[in-house]
């Protein structure tokens, strides 16, 4: 018995070595991998927040309205009860944070080709978010501070462009012999191909430049950046495949309105109970002729015909049999593509900043070439020489205006968020968006002022970073009509 | 190998019991006060487990040598003890105790204390209670009797979540749940996606007895899993003596209780115009010509559950043995829902050794559930409630038996049709199936008469496989199927060695003392399957999926825990104590991992030692305090952030979106209770008051984080809640007499709580489950109470006046407050039991008062256009009771009237959360229990020993000031809600609780 119980006071006084209690790494995901393995995530999660970013514009942008009108946000601009702004993490968690822990894992191997790639997407996904936004925080991003300082908008913009800058210097310095290897498994938008990554780059910062240039006197630079951008020039464009088997691979433009991400509620595509506003539609058409480009971007109705009606007020009595159904559209199916920067687009930055910069003969011409890229995407090109001859288009270089040229760009960006900092550029005028009306039905409390930015996520930043958003002013209701920095300095 | 210790034990304890010098006493045991034989005293061979319960004359008989001395202990009488010396007969007349002190009450670590000595509270439940309140989840039939206690249950159907909090919550978000522990062994009761809380598992008739053990100071023993609180499970054992068997049977019929009242006016539409489309009721008023439907009512059927326990029990003074198996059915009120439980559990105590016992035990459980409840979220009677009248729910199908669509929508698309709730019941079903195993074995060794060592180990394991089946043809993505799957593998191991000396040092002085250690090691491990679109439309399994995804969880944790405790109690008057104990946690970096945390305890019994006349009156009183800390470690696995699968073209990995956090330390809470205990006139009647006032720091919580830092929830040290209560206690022996006795109690509680510290510039800490509105949602605010309600409210001038825009339509303030607290300011339970020749009665009363229930049902309900208020006011005119702003600070009342339209409520009234923060009472005749005990003369012909009939009436009524239905809700339940402030008070369209009759039968042979 003594020898029992001297067995019993031995195991109490053993306390067990540590190693019993280290068991607290997870056992079914690692802290590390390989930078190969985080590119995907980077890329598809930048297509998501294109999508995500274009279904908030295209009403603010009046491509589109909601059928019964009287929809909070996207009708009455009324952001007071919304309770989640998923644009604020799809930049911070879903894109840019990944980015940057695979530049994070691309240096320790000293993987230049990643360590660019990387800097590029970040870079991007920054410069889009910051125009739906303004101030954001971007020197004490991913730093682990938890109640970050909101840089202005001046600070984000100098920051994207040294980021670019030095995606641009990773890609030069890339050695094939030495770096991972990126192909088509890693690398969805160009299959590891450098060069146009770097043009990718180049269009980015044409971009970038263009939104300041009117008061930066920039437009050279914009020229420089568009042309070295049209050097090895492809679009970054995201597939999705036909025969998707899951949510994730399909676009959310889609008639499925795929929802991979339960958890966002914005995130569904409405365009099932959407149709064309009026402007829009005066637009498309020329003279009772419809542009021939709307029946590549929508399908026909049960009626065959177009009606619109006015931003915001729904379609009140009238058939939505009578409405274009929007879906399997170009960009409406759900294997239609995301492209970050569209050929056109890079084009009528062109015709812009020559426009602005006085060189009418180039802005002339790639005013035609962006119209013409987008004919030959619709899969049309036959009818554009009747197009181009229309009265639709400009003539010639002295009949140019900037109405013709911001009016195309529109049509040609259909659905795309770029739209929405070109509107707010030119500070909504109707000059240059020709006839564009205020919606009726917005919020009475923003007297007829234009919406200029939305809210930060009300789930996140107001909770947790109120400080902030008391610095900024980010409460007050009438927040979202205060014009982001470019606007605000815009002579346009 | 258990199997093997128990024979080689009875093989030496054979050997031994020939060696001694034994014979058998026989003798009988009486109340001296009337003579009348007592059962059930327990005799027993004083320092030794060796015992026997005397019969129902009175009658008992063991083996015994002349050195021994016999204890003869029973509940309510002095405990006498009486040397064997040559005596073969020994006859004992027991006396009273006049204020029922010598009472044992089961503590930490499954330690018998005389409850004399106790300096906290703990409350205990009887068998006898437990089965009376006839609830077969365990939690629900502490509710009303405990004092302290906060139980809520998810809904009323058929293996529906509980979620129990002891003296209010203190974590702003990890689980506020006490520790369940049956024989010493901590079990899981863990509740996953809306699936029952695991501790309903438990049969409650295997169950002896339940000890509450609320505070901190009687929880620091079990270290830091019993930071909330624990609940001490005892089962049942066999006793020495002839072979018994009893059997009881009985049969529930239960039907929906108290629902929301609906409007019966209007019709489907949009401003007035009759729309057939749509489930919002805006249209016109119903022709008196129209063909209207009771859906709501017609949805619900009669439940109706058997059950049946048997068990066998018996034994020799070596060996006792008790086997119990037990069968549930319970088929809910809504259709195709129902609960089944079987489990057998066999408990052996052999006598291995004179001073050696062995007690293993094995509970083997399988259960199912079938149910229709969405998880976490809850809302699955939102359809119920909105479904056009003119429609007619219970036509589910065609002829040809396919499913009917109510209607065929403009877009064409049948994925946009709404599944009718009835279909949804059959088609839509979710099964939960566990199969659980509870083992233990206890070794208890007697050294000499005051040191004894005790070793238990044991394991809760259980495998639980969820499967929710949408079927080919529901609404939404899942038209074409979906399926959604988990399997889980729990497994709490836990081994506990203790030291236990109790000594009487002297005449005046008694110490007990105790050292152990205890490790415990759980390990979860759970692997989901989901996806959606079945290739063949009626094969409901994962292999017909088009999508599927596939992820899998492990959770590993070791805790290693060292512990004392002394106690010294002085002349019976004066008890003195203090613990101490330290842990090593795994799931904390190294340098945090130990961590010490003591509790002080003292009691003083002045009747102990003053005479005098007014001892006839106040026959006892204890005063006592307690100073106790208990810390509490992380969730496993929170230190680093990690990758985590990505579904995406391409997939690879992606950030985890929680964030790391390698200085995590431990949480650690702090309670100071003092109570006095008082018994006048011999028990006749007793009083007992408790204040407890307890405060958590440096709290473990999950806060979001701003996904600026690139996660979107990170696991810190920070925010203190604060607690502070009173729990009394009320009960008498009324009327009594040899026929007759009356025995009422109260209960009371009531608890205050403040959020008083939180995360970084943190003023808010929602609740994540259950926000179903965006007006009003659970969460707690800094510096108001922790069960917070936040939401809008109208705007209004200082003077608290609703500020009214020019065209009389109030105007809507849209920053968010706290505006009210879900935790009701008491709690009251009074419980009666009444015996009449051979009849018991007991009748339980509970209510809950003074607590804001947010009620999002109704906000659905009137935007939809449903509200029952709506018959009244919608349409008519009205004046906004406020004040129109005519200039600056400057108000008059307004006077412009407005129509009482959709406008007006889905705009401006629905827009105000106060509007569904309702400050209710509610009082409920919980339960009756009438049992008749077929007289001994009867029974005794057909070879019965005990037989009686019971009928036992649930939730017969409910006093009310609630608008709507049943005020105890509980939305997401314990699965996502009891973290933190979780959802309790929170109404959104839960099954009612049910009301039900049990008839049952007891037979024992």
């Amino acid at each position: 018995m003594k020898k029992f119980s001297i067995l019993l006071l031995f195991t109490f006084l053993f306390l067990g070595c540590e190693d019993f209690l280290d068991v607290n790494e997870s056992l079914d995901n690692d802290e590390r991998t390989t930078p190969n393995y985080m590119l995907p995530s980077v890329v598809s999660g930048m297509a998501y927040s294109h999508y995500a970013q274009g279904e908030t514009a295209a009403y603010f942008t009046q491509y589109i309205t909601t059928e019964f009108g009287g929809n909070a946000i996207r009708d009455r601009w009324d952001y007071r009860n919304v309770l989640r702004v998923g644009l604020w993490r799809r930049n911070y968690f879903d894109v840019a944070g990944n980015a940057n822990k695979m530049i994070e894992f691309a240096k320790e191997e000293d993987s230049k080709n990643y360590i660019g790639v990387g800097k590029i997407m970040m870079a991007f996904s920054f410069l889009t978010t910051t125009n739906f936004f303004g101030d954001m925080p971007i020197k004490e991003a991913f730093t682990g501070i938890y109640n970050p300082t909101y840089d202005t908008q001046d600070v984000v913009y100098a920051e994207v462009e040294t980021w670019l800058k030095e995606g641009l210097e990773a890609l030069e310095q890339s050695n094939e012999l030495t770096d991972r290897e990126m192909g088509t498994t890693e690398d969805h938008l160009f299959g590891g191909d450098l060069e146009k990554w770097k043009s990718f780059a180049n269009a980015i910062l044409a971009r970038l430049k263009l939104h300041t240039a009117d008061f930066q006197s920039s437009y050279d630079e914009v020229l420089e950046y568009v042309d070295a951008a049209h050097v090895g020039w492809q679009e970054p464009l995201f597939a999705y495949p036909s025969d998707a088997d899951s949510d994730w691979h399909r676009n959310l433009w889609g008639p499925s309105r795929p929802s991979p991400q339960w958890d966002f509620a914005e995130i569904r595509n409405l365009l099932n109970s959407s149709v064309h506003t009026d402007f829009f539609m005066n637009a498309m058409t020329l003279s009772g002729e419809h542009d021939p480009r709307l029946y590549q971007l929508t399908t026909p109705g049960e009626n065959e015909n177009y009606l619109s009606v006015p931003a915001s007020q729904g379609i009140g009595a009238l058939e939505i049999e009578d409405f274009a159904i929007l879906y399997d559209g170009y960009w409406t199916r759900d294997d239609s593509p995301i492209v970050f920067i569209t050929d056109e687009e890079l084009y009528f930055i062109e015709a812009e900043a020559a426009f602005h910069n006085n060189d009418n003969e180039r802005a002339y011409q790639a005013y035609i070439a962006g119209i013409s890229s987008n004919f030959e995407r619709l899969g049309i090109a036959q009818g554009l020489n009747d197009y181009l001859s229309s009265s639709a288009v400009a003539q010639s270089s002295g009949d140019l205006g900037i109405a013709d040229i911001m009016m195309q760009k529109y049509m040609a960006l259909y659905l795309q968020p770029e739209t929405w900092t070109d509107m707010r550029r030119y500070k909504y005028a109707d000059n240059v968006y020709l006839e564009l009306q205020y919606p009726e039905n917005v919020l009475d409390i923003y007297e007829g002022e234009w919406i200029q930015r939305i809210p930060y996520d009300p789930q996140t930043e107001y909770i947790y970073n109120p400080n902030e958003i008391e610095r900024l002013g980010a409460r007050d209701d009438r927040w979202i009509l205060t014009p982001l920095w470019w606007a605000a300095n815009s002579n346009l | 190998m258990k199997k093997l210790l128990l024979i080689a034990g009875l093989i030496i304890a054979l050997s031994y019991q020939s060696l001694a010098q034994e014979r058998t006493i026989t003798g009988t045991v009486r109340d001296q006060m009337d003579e009348m034989a007592l059962t059930g005293v327990t005799v027993r061979v004083k320092g030794t487990t060796r015992g026997t319960t005397t019969d129902i004359d009175g009658q008992y008989s063991l083996r015994a040598s002349s050195e021994d001395v016999l204890v003869f202990s029973f509940i309510g009488m002095v405990t006498e003890e009486i040397p064997v010396g040559d005596k073969t007969v020994i006859d004992v007349d027991m006396v009273a105790d006049v204020a029922t002190l010598e009472q044992v009450v089961v503590t930490s670590l499954g330690i018998k204390r005389e409850e004399r000595t106790l300096t906290y509270n703990v409350q205990s439940i009887s068998s006898e209670e437990l089965i009376s309140s006839s609830q077969e989840n365990l939690v629900n039939a502490l509710q009303g009797r405990v004092s302290g206690v906060q139980i809520t249950s998810t809904s009323g159907a058929p293996g529906a979540a509980s979620e129990i909090i002891l003296r209010g919550a203190t974590s702003v978000d990890g689980d506020n749940q006490p520790l369940f522990v049956i024989d010493g062994i901590p079990i899981s009761n863990a509740s996953t996606r809306g699936t029952t809380n695991r501790a309903a598992d438990i049969n409650p008739n295997d169950i002896a007895s339940i000890s509450i053990l609320k505070g901190a100071a009687a929880a620091a023993l079990y270290g830091i899993d019993a930071a909330n609180g624990a609940v001490i499970i005892t089962t049942k054992r066999g006793e020495e003596g002839a072979i018994s068997v009893g059997l009881n049977t009985s049969t529930t019929v239960s039907q929906v209780g108290k629902l929301h009242d609906v409007q019966t006016a209007y019709t489907t539409g949009a401003a007035g115009l009759y729309n057939p489309r749509t489930f919002s009721h805006w249209g016109p008023e119903f022709r008196r010509s129209d063909n209207v439907h009771d859906n709501l009512n017609n949805f619900f059927q009669t439940g109706i559950s058997t059950k049946l326990d048997a068990n066998v029990s018996g034994g020799s003074e070596n060996m006792t043995y008790y086997l119990a198996i037990s069968d549930l059915n319970d088929e809910g009120i809504v259709p195709n829902t129902d609960y089944t439980r079987r489990s057998a559990m066999l408990t052996s105590t052999a006598n291995i050794l004179p001073n050696m016992t062995l007690t293993t035990t094995a509970n083997v459980i399988k259960t199912g559930n079938n149910y229709g409840i969405v998880p976490e979220s809850g809302g699955w009677m939102a359809n119920v409630y909105r479904w056009p009248r003119w429609d007619d729910m219970q036509d589910v199908y065609h002829p040809d038996g396919s499913a009917r669509n109510i209607w065929i929508p403009v877009s064409g698309n049948l994925a946009d049709v709404p599944d009718n709730p009835l279909w949804v019941a059959n088609h839509n079903v979710r099964s939960d199936n566990v199969d659980r195993t509870l083992t233990s074995a206890n070794l208890r060794y007697d050294i000499n008469n005051w040191l004894s060592i005790d070793y238990t180990a044991g394991r809760d394991f259980f495998m639980q496989h969820y499967k929710a089946v949408r079927e080919w043809g529901s609404t939404g993505n899942a038209y074409e199927g979906a399926i959604s799957e988990f399997n889980r593998e729990s497994e709490k191991i836990t081994s506990t060695l203790i030291f236990t000396a109790d000594t009487k040092v002297s005449d005046d002085l008694t110490i007990t003392a105790l050292a152990g250690k205890n490790i415990q090691m759980d390990y979860a491990k759970n692997t989901f399957v989901e996806g959606e679109r079945f290739r063949n439309p009626t094969l409901h399994s994962i292999n017909n999926l088009q999508e599927v995804r596939t992820s899998q969880s492990t959770a590993k944790r070791r805790v290693v825990g060292v512990f004392g405790d002394i106690t010294l109690d002085y002349r019976r008057f004066l008890v003195l104590g203090a613990t101490g104990r330290n842990d090593w946690s795994s799931t904390l970096p190294l340098d945090n991992r130990s961590f010490f945390y003591p509790s002080f305890n003292f009691g003083f019994i002045p009747t102990e030692i003053t005479e005098g006349p007014f001892t006839d009156i106040l026959t006892f009183a204890k005063l006592r305090a307690s100073y106790a800390q208990v810390g509490k470690d992380a969730p496993p696995h929170r230190l680093t952030q990690t990758l985590t699968q990505f579904y995406g073209l391409g997939e690879g990995w992606r950030n985890d979106p929680f964030a790391g956090n390698p200085i995590l330390k431990p949480e650690i809470t702090t309670e100071f209770e003092v109570g006095i205990d008082l018994r006048f006139w011999k028990g006749l009647l007793n009083f007992d008051v408790t204040y407890y006032e307890r405060k958590s720091e440096d709290q473990i919580i999950t806060p979001r984080v701003t996904p600026v830092t690139g996660a979107i929830l990170q696991t810190v040290n920070s925010g203190s809640v604060e607690n502070k209560g009173l729990e009394v206690l009320l009960s008498a022996r009324l009327l009594e007499s040899e026929n007759f006795l009356w025995e009422p109690s109260i209960n009371a509680f009531g608890n205050r709580s403040e959020l008083s510290e939180l995360f970084g510039d943190l003023v808010e800490f929602p609740v994540t489950y259950g926000q179903v509105s965006s007006q009003a949602i659970a969460s707690s605010w800094l510096g108001e109470p922790l069960f917070g309600i936040v939401g809008t409210d109208y705007a209004r001038t200082p003077e608290g006046e609703v500020i009214v825009d020019s065209e009389g339509y109030p105007i809507i303030d849209s920053e968010k407050r706290y505006i009210g607290n879900r935790e009701p300011k008491a709690y009251l339970g009074f419980n009666n039991n009444i015996r009449y020749r051979n009849f018991e009665l007991s009748v339980l009363v509970d209510g809950a008062f003074g607590a804001e229930v947010m009620n999002a049902t109704s906000q659905f309900l009137l935007t939809n256009g449903s509200h029952a208020m709506l018959e009244e006011y919608r349409n008519r005119e009205f004046v906004f009771d406020g004040v129109v702003e005519v200039e600056e600070g400057v108000y008059e009342t307004n006077t412009q009237p407005i129509a009482l339209d959709r406008d007006f409520f889905v705009n401006y009234y629905a827009l105000a959360g106060t509007n569904f923060v309702e400050e209710i009472y509610y009082v409920r005749l919980r339960n009756i229990n009438l049992i008749y005990h077929l007289p001994s003369e009867w029974i005794a012909r057909v070879g019965m020993t005990r037989a009686s009939v019971n009928l036992n009436l649930q939730n017969m009524h409910l006093w009310t000031n609630y608008s709507g239905g049943d005020p105890e809700v509980n939305n997401a339940g314990p699965g996502g809600g009891a973290s933190g402030a979780g959802t309790m008070g929170v109404d959104y369209f839960q099954v009612p609780h049910r009301q039900a009759i049990t008839l049952g039968i007891n037979v024992n042979f």
